[in-house]
């Protein structure tokens, strides 16, 4: 199994979101990586979330395990049903210090089966050195399903708590994976 | 502490290339990773580890370009130990330390195994800090941990070094460090 590169992003100015198309057909899987910022604001973090196909319709669901933001010891564990798109993971925000950037993997497998409901699985995070308007940063794990078996041809990266873009020097790198010996490549 | 050669970009295909590896045969402090100046050759660097100390209670220190007095880190953690859970937060450390690895006082031949995903190794005006993603895990029959962490390093330099080395005593023979680098694409 081995792992090549397939298309590279980084932001020079503001935008609203980062897709990638025409996603090549010859892998078994993907991954996503992500360096990311929003300009969400108020707080030092801000999600992101992804669709698929341009399917903005209620067609995914998303399940995430983190630390609590708070000034807490606890974990949370969240499950939505029905959303519009799945949160892989965290930016960070407009009021983490500047320069400061979030990270994130996602993984999906199977992306070209028919066959198959896609299914996502990533962790990530953001450390802000303490806490920003009562949050401390976050680490977590995600799940997502996207209830449809159309390959994956589109992956689409938006901000979300109310974000409006992810900010200039954020970056995704999307790699595709192969289960077999391929040449010349 | 032995400080590895790195070797360069291989003629290797793939995005994932190993960069350097060493097993001990023998207990030692650790291992550190020196960095060809201008890495742009990769976007990520990665670095696997599988590890256990002699020590009881010791655990592993983690750094950059031998970084260690100046507060630069931060992080916050979460973790399940089999029974509960629990989260953490710690600012402006002179360095990461985790205790989340087998020793002495375990069965033989028990390791955690320690990834470390370091996004972006070379600073920009736009971005100056590092993000690193920290997963671990161990199991000591009947007990164990596993979790993540994520890192904040504020060391503005370009990414020279990494060292993992053991907070008290040695790493015992066979622990194993791998740092693999990856490439976007065009690199």
């Amino acid at each position: 199994m081995s792992m090549f590169p397939i298309a590279s992003t980084t932001l020079v100015s503001n935008a609203a979101s980062i897709s990638f198309t025409s996603i090549l057909q010859t892998f078994t899987h993907l991954q996503v990586r992500v360096y990311g910022r929003t300009d969400r604001g108020t707080y030092n973090v801000g999600t992101m979330n992804v669709t698929f196909n341009n399917d903005n319709g209620a067609n995914y669901s998303q399940h995430f395990t983190r630390v609590a933001p708070d000034n807490t010891t606890a974990i949370q564990a969240y499950g939505f049903a029905s959303q519009n798109s799945i949160q892989v993971g965290q930016c960070a925000g407009s009021q983490a210090a500047s320069g400061v950037f979030g990270a994130m993997i996602f993984d999906i497998l199977d992306y070209t089966n028919t066959s198959k409901t896609k299914v996502v699985r990533g962790f990530g995070g953001v450390d802000t050195n303490g806490f920003v308007a009562g949050i401390k940063g976050f680490t977590q794990y995600s799940s997502g399903g996207w209830f449809n078996t159309n390959a994956i041809t589109t992956l689409t990266l938006l901000p979300g708590d109310g974000a409006s873009n992810f900010i200039t020097g954020t970056r995704a790198d999307l790699y595709g994976i192969s289960t077999s010996f391929l040449t010349g490549v | 502490m032995p400080i590895l050669p790195l070797s360069g970009a291989s003629s290797s295909k793939g995005a994932l290339i190993p960069l350097g590896s060493v097993v001990y045969t023998t207990p030692s402090t650790g291992v550190g990773f020196n960095l060809p100046s201008n890495t742009t050759g990769f976007q990520d660097l990665m670095l696997v580890c599988s590890l256990r100390n002699e020590t009881a209670g010791a655990g592993l220190a983690f750094y950059f370009n031998g970084d260690v007095g100046s507060g630069n880190y931060s992080y916050n953690w979460m973790i399940g130990d089999g029974a509960t859970t629990s989260s953490g937060v710690a600012t402006n450390q002179n360095y990461v330390t985790w205790f989340q690895t087998p020793s002495s006082n375990d069965a033989p031949n028990l390791y955690g195994t320690h990834i470390f995903h370091i996004l972006n190794p070379r600073p920009s005006s736009s971005s100056p800090s590092r993000t690193v993603l920290y997963r671990f895990a161990n199991d000591r029959i009947q007990s164990g941990t596993n979790g993540m962490m994520t890192i904040q390093w504020r060391g503005a330099q370009t990414l020279q070094a990494l060292t993992v080395g053991a907070t008290g005593g040695n790493f015992s023979a066979g622990s194993s460090f791998t740092l693999y680098g990856i490439r976007s694409i065009g690199q």
